[in-house]
């Protein structure tokens, strides 16, 4: 799985303390039971993300940094009208993609999925339907839970702050002064 | 009855409660130090080094975010805030450190100079250890300064900016902040309780006190002394005053078992912040012959533009962390020649580089590799500049008690009044025009910005208040004196920027410190010539 060889090379490169659990946490992420989502939904919830925020040549996707898990929790801590929203936007979701291609979205090609995902986010500027509106709210849940994961942080960003150093040497490049 | 006597009663313990406590009990004075919150420690209830992830929520633990209180005060007009930390210290805890002394054409409008502020700056600095470089500007004087802490490769691209607009004759300069963080060893007796930074930015809960705050260097070191109680958990409720109200004689407060005490002084000194000050004053009715608590209320307000700087892109990225985000300033703005467009001055506070907290840049349009290259492009290679401008003193804003709503102490809450004025929205716009020229001119490109801003666009800083108890020589038009003295109350004081009469483009806190630290010594003055108690 993505996900483990992930953590493990970030175990190696001695960002993760090997001790932490997250090894232990990626092994036990194919069986992961979701809180909230249904494992339908959750299955439909990540292919999504991944499609938002796919693995390419610089690093691992959203998949790999198990968004859907974040969103999962996040929903589930949250407020009813939030839940209903985010039900009713993955059933709308699935129902485009079968009326389109007659099979669920995680059953899709990939050129399948970027179409509905295309026709989601048309108007994203200012969107019109119940369905273009739930595709700012997966967006920024995908954004959120990418950039505040292991992968997104360390080997999207490469960050690899929060730690002590001697002396901040801030720009060291002639050229930018 | 009261429980006990003391020379001095000082309500509040952040930057200008810490110092007048720190500056009275070295001088030798009995002090009671009354605060509404708890006493909180480094390390068990504030830390750094955390990753979101370790969190289920991803949000990794912040000071401010963590204690700021919510509805303790009711806001009326364009969206104001009101920030109010209870706990030992108050918000210099949590308070960024940006340590900007007032210049000399800022005291014009004020009853004092600024040759008479100087050495209390002095003071303040060297006790506080403040780093900077010597920037040699006119009205923002260089103070004495611990080593720098220099800008990243982002906030080097609007230096560049800003010195090509200047050489075409534009009146402005980008310096490095100054910030109130030891970056040497703690090599004092007055830094026993601190570390030498680490640049590990997070600096709102520092928890290695390299930077200055009122726990870890003016409250122990009064401690020491013998002379210092402190009450925490103990909200002050009313100013108390002799029969025939011409003596303030202490305070009354809750205390966190739910009684009602009382505390004799033999002076008062109130150290609240603007809106907490005001309302103590009011809920009193003291101190108010003038009419003027609660009035001539002032922030600092703006916008946020950002710049985007592609031939960055290739550097290292990987800690951009250092002393919190802002590195840089861009200042020396309308000091010489007044816009035509807006009354008063701004600032713009910039930063940059690549972060796991709050500053990182969550939004790019579309969806797939181009948003995801983006991001990671945004994100390294952009600048923030944050405009802090001083909004106009006018009847629009001002503090007043609520008829309708008490908080649990059974106090009116304060209503803080903002509705901004045509030259507040005029100057925002004045920022917006200038930051994109300077982003431009340091090759780079406009990544956001509020573009024609409206009332909606400005966000009010909501720990930035001043003003509610402004001093002045004229009793009717002012509430204290030149030394923070009620023009009513022989023995009642205000230490904090509640007094401030006029309001520049520069952070507060410093300023709060020298002129409160100068009030207590005034104070230690007339107990040494036996004109108080």
């Amino acid at each position: 799985m993505m996900e483990r060889r992930t953590i493990l090379k970030l175990v190696a490169a001695g960002v993760l303390p090997a001790s932490n659990g997250l090894v232990q946490l990626a092994a036990a992420q194919d069986r992961y039971k979701p809180e909230f989502f249904s494992d339908s939904d959750f299955g439909l919830l990540d292919a999504l993300t991944e499609v938002i925020l796919p693995s390419d040549d610089h690093s691992p996707g959203a998949s790999a940094a198990m968004v859907a898990r974040y969103i999962d929790v996040t929903v589930s801590d949250g407020t009813h009208a939030d839940q209903q929203r985010w039900r009713a936007g993955l059933t709308a979701v699935s129902t485009l993609a079968r009326s389109r291609f007659k099979r669920g979205f995680v059953e899709c090609e990939p050129s399948q999925q970027d179409e509905v995902v295309a026709e989601m986010s048309r108007n994203e500027a200012s969107p019109q339907s119940e369905l273009e509106r739930f595709f700012a709210v997966v967006k920024r849940a995908t954004i959120d839970g990418y950039y505040t994961s292991q992968v997104g942080i360390h080997e999207e960003l490469g960050y690899k702050g929060n730690t002590a150093v001697d002396e901040f040497p801030g720009c060291t490049h002639g050229e930018h002064a | 009855m009261a429980e006990d006597q003391y020379d001095v009663i000082i309500v509040g313990s952040g930057p200008g409660g810490g110092i007048a406590t720190y500056a009275l009990a070295m001088a030798g004075l009995k002090v009671a130090l009354v605060e509404a919150g708890p006493r909180l420690q480094a390390g068990a209830d504030y830390n750094g080094h955390h990753w979101p992830y370790e969190y289920r929520d991803r949000r990794a633990p912040n000071f401010w975010r963590d204690n700021f209180l919510r509805g303790h005060f009711t806001p009326v007009g364009d969206r104001p805030g009101h920030g109010q930390i209870r706990a030992l210290g108050g918000r210099s805890v949590c308070w960024a450190g940006h340590s900007l002394r007032f210049g000399p054409k800022d005291f014009e409008s004020w009853p004092i100079s600024y040759e008479e502020v100087a050495p209390y700056y002095s003071r303040a600095e060297r006790l506080m250890g403040v780093y900077g470089y010597r920037d040699g500007l006119s009205n923002m004087p260089d103070g004495e300064f611990l080593k720098p802490v220099p800008m990243r490769c982002a906030e080097e691209q609007l230096r560049l900016g800003v010195e090509r607009l200047r050489r075409r004759g534009a009146r402005m300069s980008f310096v490095a902040q100054r910030k109130a963080m030891l970056t040497v060893p703690p090599n004092k007796p007055e830094w026993k309780h601190r570390q030498k930074c680490h640049y590990c930015g997070h600096c709102s809960g520092c928890a290695v006190e390299a930077k200055y705050t009122s726990v870890n260097t003016p409250i122990p070191l009064a401690e020491e002394t013998g002379n210092l109680t402190i009450f925490t958990e103990s909200m002050a409720t009313r100013v108390r005053v002799s029969a025939g109200g011409g003596q303030a004689v202490g305070i009354e407060y809750k205390a966190n078992d739910g009684s009602t005490r009382e505390l004799d002084g033999k002076a008062v000194v109130l150290s609240c912040s603007a809106v907490e000050t005001a309302r103590l004053l009011l809920v009193s009715d003291v101190g108010n012959s003038s009419g003027h608590v609660g009035r001539n209320l002032t922030s600092h307000f703006g916008v946020t533009v950002r710049g985007f700087f592609p031939q960055i892109l290739g550097r290292d990225v990987s800690n951009d962390d250092g002393t919190s985000y802002y590195h840089s300033l861009l200042t020396g703005l309308y000091w010489d020649e007044p816009s035509p467009k807006f009354e008063g001055t701004y600032q713009v506070q910039c930063g940059a580089g690549v972060t796991s907290h709050r500053r990182a840049i969550r939004t790019a349009p579309g969806y797939g590799r181009p948003l995801k290259k983006k991001l990671r492009e945004w994100n390294i290679g952009h600048a923030g500049m944050n405009m802090q401008g001083t909004t106009l003193i006018s009847s629009n804003k001002f503090v007043d008690l609520d008829p309708d709503r008490q908080d649990e102490f059974g106090m009116p809450l304060p209503r803080v009044h903002l509705h901004y004025d045509d030259s507040d929205v005029a100057m925002a716009q004045d920022m917006v025009e200038k930051c994109e020229e300077i982003i431009r001119a340091g090759d780079g490109e406009v990544l956001d910005t509020p573009g024609t801003v409206g009332v909606d666009d400005l966000v009010i800083d909501l720990n930035h208040w001043v003003g509610t108890t402004r001093m002045g020589t004229d009793s009717s038009s002012s509430v204290v004196d030149t030394r923070g003295r009620s023009h009513d109350l022989p023995n009642l004081f205000v230490a904090d920027a509640s007094v401030f009469p006029a309001y520049p483009e520069k952070n507060p806190t410093l300023t709060n410190i020298a002129l409160s630290w100068r009030t207590a010594d005034g104070i230690a003055e007339r107990f040494r010539r036996n004109e108080l108690g």
